[in-house]
């Protein structure tokens, strides 16, 4: 394999694929790059056996061939060069030249046969949302799941597709973010998918600004396409926990929320707090929704906002950062809060099919 | 006048009942046994007040005539040894000849029993070892004893019962061990009118490992089954990954009996290699059969213990027997999720706090905080040297805590309320101790310790303000085990003035919709397992617990599950401890911080 490439390009193209690279893995190709040259296109590979991540740089290739390179090494090369174009040179022993401007490397490699090959899958529905819709979306709920909670279905999001509306669901068992949105475009069969939580992240790692993005989904296996990357992941199986079944069926209150006045408010009030353990107390009144928090060590703290609400006094008490965290990742500016009383579950809305939904606290 | 007398009989009964009966459940023991070796296929115990005033076991097993029946009642009576060569191929339970009378030198005891081919039965009542009746009676074939009034005539023994619900967990225990290996017998108990359990014959075990422990726990036992031509070994072992925190559940049988034999419990851990951590134990339920001759039973009166002739040979066959199952058992499923370290995956819901292993030992930077703690007035608040409490075990004053671990006084906890802020973190070490740079030396803090103790603090500060449960949007089912869903049933209350809101979904489910948030934890299932499992082994599932020995054990299993510190947890982990009441101590009362000052490292240096 012999070729000439972009550095920059290259660099971009090294930073889509080697954020996967574990520093101990028990297969040591695992800790290297696939590198291969074929038809004026130089396409890199990395996997870590659940996650196979696959991008492509236009090249000039003298002589076409394949190899494999250790990924930190080249990364940290690429990544200080100077100067325009860099040339590979690979031989028959997997050593690879590398030669830039004037500085000239060269890296041992190990062969291509020892890299594992893409596991086949046939997909069973296609999904195509614009990259930076599908972005919004995972932004909107993936803090809600937890690698911690022993319920394994739960460690990723759930991806469901029915008549026509796409539903991406994240829950941690405390707390649900749920948003709904058309896609593009579907086709094959409807039904439910979970993606586990870190290939939604390099997934939205490597979406940018413009183009779309094709959701290939199977029975066990998925695989996501952009223009410029190719993410193959396993999925997890197992049934989601019927989350329609949380959702209240109606409400009596109704009180919307001006976003950036209650985040300031909320995060002024929570220095009071010692710990992440405690919580914050909400109280609505004639106009007002007052903001408390007390803490045995520190001492306590009080401030409102002024809201639309009418009706009988109501307290309510919420892990802080549970609730802060739909207010975070909202582009809306105003969030509609839905409650019945002090200790049911309580539905927040900002209006672009984004419904979140958490437990309160009890306080005896 | 001589000193020296021959006891009467009646007090050499006594001593031997002491041996052999040290709790009603001991009697159960007995009885069960006899009804086992009568071939019985159906036993039904019941039992009223946790066995002090009534036992009775049932079975329809081979009864007695006559003769027999009142043979049994005298000393050294056995139908299961005829010579002493027999004593070598002892294949029964009861060999010994004491149980029956024993029992009955202590108690009020009526004894039913006819031969299936007898057309009247026989009564005799016993009362403290002395026969006040015998009489033929009609009765249904088998045997029937009924053991009133146990210790009646002995009150010491009496006096040194436990409560009613530890005996009746004892009991419990000892039917259901004593049940394991007979699958084909049904067993009943009935406790105080109310049924407790009723298995059913089966030709496998599954059934009664559902009824006994849960579907979940059936559900992960593989089975075992090995012959090496002289050593059998049946039973089911647990998949990897569902471990427990004590040896509790590894149950070993050696020719029906149960037993405690180091050489066993080597060979399952040898068998499990390094699929269990250290200080976990794989649930296990093991039959070995060996000739007879291999092994000797009469070792202790209780026959707890037993020796085999070659312990090598028992250990290896063992872990063969349980490699060769974990060899031919499906991987665990690594496919199902990307993002979890496989350490994790392996050891299933209870991840360790080991920290992952790519961590270097020292991982810290340095800290920005600037070492104000170096000036005159801090130095003095470290300088407080006190007699070490009695927990510590150096003692000395060389290295005795910073603070008196049982110091309550305002100052010491107002001064370092103050100033932990100054202790400036240095590294960790050896993933455990925290190391700190105060005004006057070294500061060492154990993390887990220190955990422990502010979780406890946490937790027991329930009616201060601070304090509140987290419902869950999806509750979460837990299947356990007969005494821990007793526990739960039984705790109730405490648990929920602790945070955790715990409600029986009958048989042995229980619903989990709230836990302390204090414990910020998001593994509630596993939490709950470790807590239950440690407090079962120390509490009686029938009375209600101090919500402090609750606590404790949550805190402990809490900080079980609780991953390696980063540098801003061990700061703040810190200043946590600054606001515990009693931050010098862990729950245990072991030291959470220990300090070595300057001038014992120049003393040691030779400086001075």
């Amino acid at each position: 394999m012999k070729l000439t490439v972009k550095k920059d390009k290259l660099q971009k193209a090294l930073g889509k694929v080697c954020n996967i690279i574990g520093s101990k893995s028990t297969l040591p190709v695992l800790a290297n790059v696939l590198f291969e040259a074929k038809g004026g296109i130089l396409t890199l590979t990395t996997t870590d056996l659940e996650l196979r991540i696959t991008t492509s740089v236009e090249a000039d290739i003298e002589r076409e061939g394949i190899t494999t390179i250790p990924a930190k090494r080249i990364n940290s090369l690429v990544s200080k060069f100077i100067d325009e174009n860099v040339t590979l040179d690979c031989n028959e022993k997997h050593h690879t030249d590398i030669v830039c401007g004037t500085a000239k490397f060269k890296l041992l490699g190990l062969p291509s046969d020892d890299f594992p090959p893409p596991v086949e899958f046939s997909p069973i529905k296609q999904i195509k949302f614009k990259e930076v819709d599908f972005n919004r979306i995972l932004d909107q709920i993936s803090y809600a799941v937890s690698l911690d909670d022993s319920r394994k279905v739960l460690h990723g999001i759930l991806c469901s597709v029915n008549e026509n509306t796409f539903t991406a669901v994240a829950t941690d068992g405390k707390r649900l973010a749920l948003v709904e949105r058309a896609p593009e475009e579907f086709s094959g069969q409807e039904g439910d998918t979970i993606i586990p939580l870190k290939s939604a992240n390099e997934l939205k790692r490597v979406l940018e600004k413009d183009g779309e993005v094709l959701l290939e989904l199977g029975e066990k296996q998925a695989r996501f396409r952009t223009s410029r990357v190719d993410i193959f992941t396993k999925l997890i199986e197992g049934n989601y926990p019927n989350y329609r079944q949380v959702i209240p069926a109606g409400f009596t209150k109704q009180v919307e929320i001006p976003v950036a006045d209650f985040v300031s408010k909320l995060e002024l009030v929570s220095i009071a707090l010692s710990d992440n353990s405690a919580f914050i107390k909400m109280s609505f009144e004639n106009g007002k929704l007052n903001l408390m928090a007390t803490s045995v060590s520190v001492g306590e703290g009080a401030d409102y906002i002024n809201v639309d609400y009418e009706g009988e006094k109501m307290d309510i008490s919420f892990n802080p950062v549970f609730l802060a965290d739909p207010f975070r990742h909202t582009d809306a500016d105003k969030i509609i809060m839905k409650m019945n009383d002090g200790f049911s579950p309580v539905a927040m809305e900002s209006g672009d099919g984004f419904l979140y939904v958490i437990m309160p606290m009890r306080n005896r | 006048m001589s000193i020296i007398r021959v006891l009467p009989e009646n007090i050499c009964n006594k001593i031997a009942a002491g041996e052999v009966i040290e709790r009603p459940a001991s009697v159960v023991k007995e009885l069960v046994e006899n009804a086992i070796d009568a071939g019985a296929d159906k036993i039904v115990v019941a039992i009223e007040d946790g066995g002090m005033k009534s036992i009775v076991v049932t079975d329809n097993g081979g009864g007695m005539d006559q003769d027999d029946a009142m043979l049994c009642i005298e000393p050294h009576a056995t139908s299961k040894i005829h010579t002493d060569t027999d004593i070598f191929n002892i294949v029964t339970f009861g060999f010994r000849g004491e149980a029956i009378p024993s029992i009955a030198a202590i108690s009020r005891f009526t004894l039913r029993t006819r031969r299936h081919e007898s057309r009247e039965g026989m009564e005799v009542l016993v009362h403290g070892g002395k026969a006040i009746a015998a009489a033929p009676k009609g009765c249904a074939p088998g045997t029937e004893i009924i053991v009133r009034d146990l210790f009646f005539n002995t009150p010491a023994r009496k006096k040194f019962m436990r409560t009613r619900g530890t005996e009746e967990k004892h009991i419990q225990d000892t039917v259901m061990l004593l049940s394991l290996p007979y699958p084909a017998i049904s067993f009943e108990l009935h406790m105080d009118g109310r049924t407790v359990f009723s298995s059913p014959g089966h030709d496998t075990l599954s059934p009664r490992l559902t009824t006994y422990f849960g579907k979940e726990f059936a559900g992960a036992m593989l089975p075992v089954d090995y012959s090496d031509g002289e050593v059998t070994v049946t039973g089911y072992i647990a998949r990897h990954g569902y471990t427990r925190t004590s040896r509790r559940e590894q149950r070993i049988f050696v020719n029906g009996r149960p037993v405690e034999a180091p050489a066993v419990f080597n060979g399952i851990r040898n068998g499990y290699g390094s699929l269990v951590e250290k200080g976990r134990f794989a649930p296990v339920i093991l039959f070995l059969r060996m000739p007879p001759a291999m092994v000797d039973v009469n070792v202790h009166p209780a026959k707890r213990e037993v020796r085999f002739h070659n312990h090598r040979h028992i250990e290896h066959a063992v872990a063969t027997a349980v490699a060769m199952v974990l060899q031919q058992s499906d991987a665990p499923t690594l496919s199902v999720d990307a993002s979890l370290p496989l350490k994790a995956l392996l050891q299933g819901a209870a991840v360790s706090y080991y920290p992952r292993e790519e961590e270097p030992e020292f991982d810290f930077p340095a800290t920005t905080e600037s070492p104000s703690g170096r000036n005159e007035s801090t130095a003095d608040i470290y300088h407080v040297r006190v007699p070490a409490p009695e927990s510590d075990s150096g003692g000395d004053e060389v290295y005795g805590a910073v603070f008196p671990a049982t110091a309550t006084g305002e100052t010491a906890v107002a001064a370092t309320f103050e100033h932990v802020g100054d202790l400036r973190i240095i590294g960790i070490l050896d993933r455990t101790y925290i190391l700190a740079e105060a005004a006057n030396g070294l500061v060492v803090i154990d993390q887990h310790a220190a955990h422990e103790r502010v979780l406890y603090e946490r937790l027991l500060r329930a009616s201060g303000t601070d304090h509140a449960r987290q419902q869950l949007l999806l509750p979460l089912t837990m299947e356990l085990s007969r005494p821990e869903s007793m526990f739960v049933t039984n705790n109730h209350d405490t648990f929920l003035h602790l945070g955790f809101d715990l409600e029986p979904l009958g048989q042995n489910t229980i619903l989990v919709n709230a836990i302390p948030a204090s414990l910020h934890q998001n593994n509630a299932g596993g939490v709950i397992r470790d807590l239950l499992t440690d407090l079962i082994e120390h509490e009686a599932p029938g009375r209600t617990t101090d919500p402090a020995v609750i606590a404790r054990a949550a805190c402990i299993a809490a900080v079980k599950a609780h991953d390696p510190l980063t540098a801003e947890e061990a700061q703040s982990l810190l200043h946590q401890m600054a606001a515990c009441e009693l931050p010098f101590s862990c729950p245990h009362g072991r030291p959470t911080v220990i300090n070595i000052s300057l001038a014992e490292l120049e003393k040691r240096f030779g400086r001075r």
